[in-house]
């Protein structure tokens, strides 16, 4: 029990300090275009990403999923099973419209298709939702602090709300890929480095994690009712989760902002196999800690902090050599500054582009925008640190990150998916459906007792329903509004003339295609997680 | 206006062959695409890169090269495709400053004075032969798809099609009268 000591401290202002720098000397300034477009040719695929992980979940997933796997085992890790599958409909059907439609934000994507007003309500629902889950992200890091200092949590948020603000209006910490790489190796290390430390501890060591964790019932990750008021069944989370997913990787402009500005398609596709791949064994990693946990603090007779958020922090502080816990604490903290950098970035270029250029102050100087824009990073950091108030009381920061999601996303993606899919569906059938399919989300949670993940299948399917059935009751769309979902190649005349081009033009030969290498990848991983699962899971119970 | 910079093919037609094989395609073929290429730069500093542009285009390219370097031959018996007119500069620049916005790395960026410059972007052209025929566009810089130079190409395919058969009507007519 060593506590936060000197050494640590000292380490964790170091580490920011550093990262700060790293940022600024390699982020801002540098001269290469090649580093701003490219991120750097020298760079590996691989790297690019995990930095896109690095920005997107790992502080929240370091905090969250312990207090998961403390609770229920890996019974949460449905929620993460149908990621594979997400990104493989990501990957074939949402990211190569976006990059030929050539937009800079997707809800531009929907004026073109349905009208300015669809626009503006989608991302009049992005600001909300994504505000929302920044109060979440906020919380995260504070929590992390007050651990560490003893301080109160609403104090730290405070602190670190004037801190995030302060240095997103002055530029962001413009970290560079290979600091959010270290900042992922330094995450996944204090993770491995619990684990060790946890089991060495336990006398059984890792036989008694096992005695324990299948006596419990914590390795039951497969639940196969088909009853819909159980939250964490198979079927919510591959016909729900597998919703709440697509959406957020794909219609979340935060997210989807770095497939926006790959350079190439295959480029966009590698940042999402990455995700794919990695976020169901990074969950189970943190899962399988919780599950330590729980079976270290029985042994030990521990009772549980109050908020299940603060278990892996308060081990780390506690456990860890002195310096050693100063570096897992500054990873966590750098790598929320990272989401949270993003995060205000976006909300404040959609609020400038999308409502006060077109609505408020029409052809101003890009000065003014400038100025315009750091006020709205104020804004939406005074807008998250309300709502971060009450995170704590939304159980694991995690979960609470996608149930504010699944309030709004299943509508929005259902949207998406109407302009893309039904070439009669048009502007009154898109707000109706938008409309309805939130209204159906809240009637859902407020009436029915079913789990919170089938809010964006709920969402989806209204949406989709009503818009297309009330389109039918307004002219169809011109051709123009159907430009960027229709391909032109697939008209009869279009066919013929790259018909009579392919035939005058050298062949190329045969290999196997990359996206459907990709994809049959990742539809291999789901199944490979599935029987993994299942055989854990057999034997805890045999 | 100035004489078109004709900029040299870097992916030759085995590379190009290899990464439309991975894309699907069955036959390919070199094709240049007309553009308007914009400066982009630091203050006080040289060209960073350019933004490629046409005003058929919905979103510029980025082209991340200090210099266009240009080839000794123009393009000749190869396909050549008309990009469209010069974009005007205004609403460019306002593009490019919300893509600025969205992202801070390309803040310190900014779009030059100079007039643009007219250019030959090297491609390849790539058919796939699955159910459909479908095109694929790869930069003949980086070898990279270019899906939104696909509407584009597609158009101009269509256009010299098009006229194609025209002048092939206008001919047997004239031949036959």
């Amino acid at each position: 029990m060593e506590g936060f000591t000197l050494l640590d401290t000292g380490v964790l202002i170091g580490y920011i300090a550093l990262i700060a720098w790293i940022g600024s000397r390699f982020g801002k300034n540098q001269h290469s275009p090649e580093d701003y477009f490219l991120g750097g040719r020298s760079i590996p695929g691989w790297a690019i990403g995990l930095s896109v992980m690095a920005t997107q979940a790992s502080a929240i997933t370091f905090i969250g999923a312990p207090g998961w796997g403390f609770e229920g085992g890996l019974e949460r890790l449905v929620t993460f099973l149908n990621v594979p599958l997400a990104m493989i409909v990501l990957i074939l059907v949402l990211v190569p419209v976006f990059h030929r439609a050539g937009i800079y934000s997707i809800y531009e994507l929907l004026e073109r298709r349905f009208g300015p007003n669809t626009r503006t309500l989608t991302a009049l629902l992005f600001l909300i939702a994504r505000g929302l889950a920044t109060g979440v992200v906020l919380y995260a890091p504070a929590l992390v602090l007050a651990v560490v200092t003893g301080w109160s949590v609403n104090l730290t948020i405070v602190i670190m709300a004037v801190l995030a603000i302060s240095y997103t209006v002055l530029g962001g910490i413009s970290a560079v890929i290979w600091t959010d790489v270290t900042q992922m190796f330094v995450l996944w290390l204090g993770a491995l480095l619990s684990v060790i430390f946890l089991v060495t501890s336990l006398p059984g060591g890792w036989s008694d994690v096992f005695a324990f964790g299948a006596e419990s019932g914590l390795f039951n990750a497969i639940d196969l009712s088909l009853n819909p008021n159980v939250t964490y069944s198979l079927w919510a989370g591959l016909f729900g989760g597998f919703f709440l997913h697509v959406a957020y990787f794909g219609t979340d402009q935060s997210q989807i902002q770095r497939v926006l500005s790959s350079p190439s398609v295959p480029d966009a596709q590698r940042s999402l196999l990455i995700g794919g791949y990695l976020l169901i064994p990074q969950m189970l990693l943190f899962l399988f800690v919780g599950i330590i946990l729980a079976t270290y603090y029985q042994q030990n007779g521990l009772s549980a902090p109050e908020n299940l958020n603060e278990l892996l922090p308060r081990y780390v502080v506690e456990t860890f050599p002195s310096g050693m816990a100063g570096l897992v604490i500054a990873g966590v903290f750098a790598a929320a500054m990272s989401s949270l950098d993003s995060a205000l970035n976006s909300l404040s270029a959609v609020s400038i582009r999308d409502f006060y250029s077109r609505y408020i102050k029409r052809d101003a100087s890009d000065a003014h925008y400038l100025k315009a824009s750091r006020w709205a990073t104020v804004f939406w950091g005074g807008y998250a640190t309300l709502f971060a108030f009450f995170a704590g009381n939304l159980g694991p920061v995690i979960e609470a990150v996608n149930q504010v999601g699944s309030w709004f996303y299943g509508a929005l993606l259902g949207t998406f998916l109407l302009a893309i899919f039904s070439h009669r569906s048009n502007a009154r059938g898109a707000m109706a459906g938008l409309c309805t399919g939130m209204l159906a989300v809240w009637a859902t949670t407020a009436f029915l007792d079913i789990s919170w993940l089938y809010n964006n299948t709920v969402g989806v399917v209204v949406s989709v329903g009503v818009g297309y059935l009330v389109s039918l009751s307004a002219p169809a769309p011109s051709a123009e509004a159907l430009a960027d979902v229709i391909i032109d190649e697939s008209a009869p005349d279009m066919q013929a003339i790259l018909t009579a081009r392919a035939g005058s033009a050298p062949e190329v030969g045969h290999e196997a295609r990359l996206t459907r290498r990709r994809c049959l990848g990742l539809l291999v991983w789901f199944v490979l997680m599935l029987m993994m699962l299942a055989l854990l899971q057999g034997w805890a119970n045999a | 206006m100035p004489e078109a910079i004709t900029l040299a093919r870097h992916i030759d037609a085995q590379s190009a062959r290899e990464r439309l094989a991975r894309l699907g395609g069955a036959n390919f073929e070199p094709a240049w695409v007309s553009l308007w290429a914009f400066g982009l730069g630091a203050l006080h500093s040289e060209y960073a890169a350019w933004l490629l542009a046409s005003q058929a285009l919905t979103r510029p390219l980025l082209l991340p090269h200090a210099a266009l370097t240009e080839r000794a031959e123009k393009p000749s018996d190869e396909l050549t495709l008309d990009g469209g007119e010069v974009p005007s500069r205004a609403p460019l620049s306002r593009q490019w400053f919300w893509e600025r916005m969205a992202n801070p790395k390309r803040w310190p960026l900014t779009l030059n004075e100079s007039p643009p410059t007219p250019l030959w972007l090297p491609c390849w052209l790539g058919y796939t032969a699955h159910r459909q025929r479908r095109l694929v566009v790869l930069s003949g810089l980086s070898g990279q798809a270019l899906p939104q130079l696909k509407p584009l190409v597609l158009s101009e395919l269509k256009r010299r099609a098009h006229e194609g058969r025209r002048q092939s009507k206008r001919f047997l007519e004239e031949s036959g009268g």
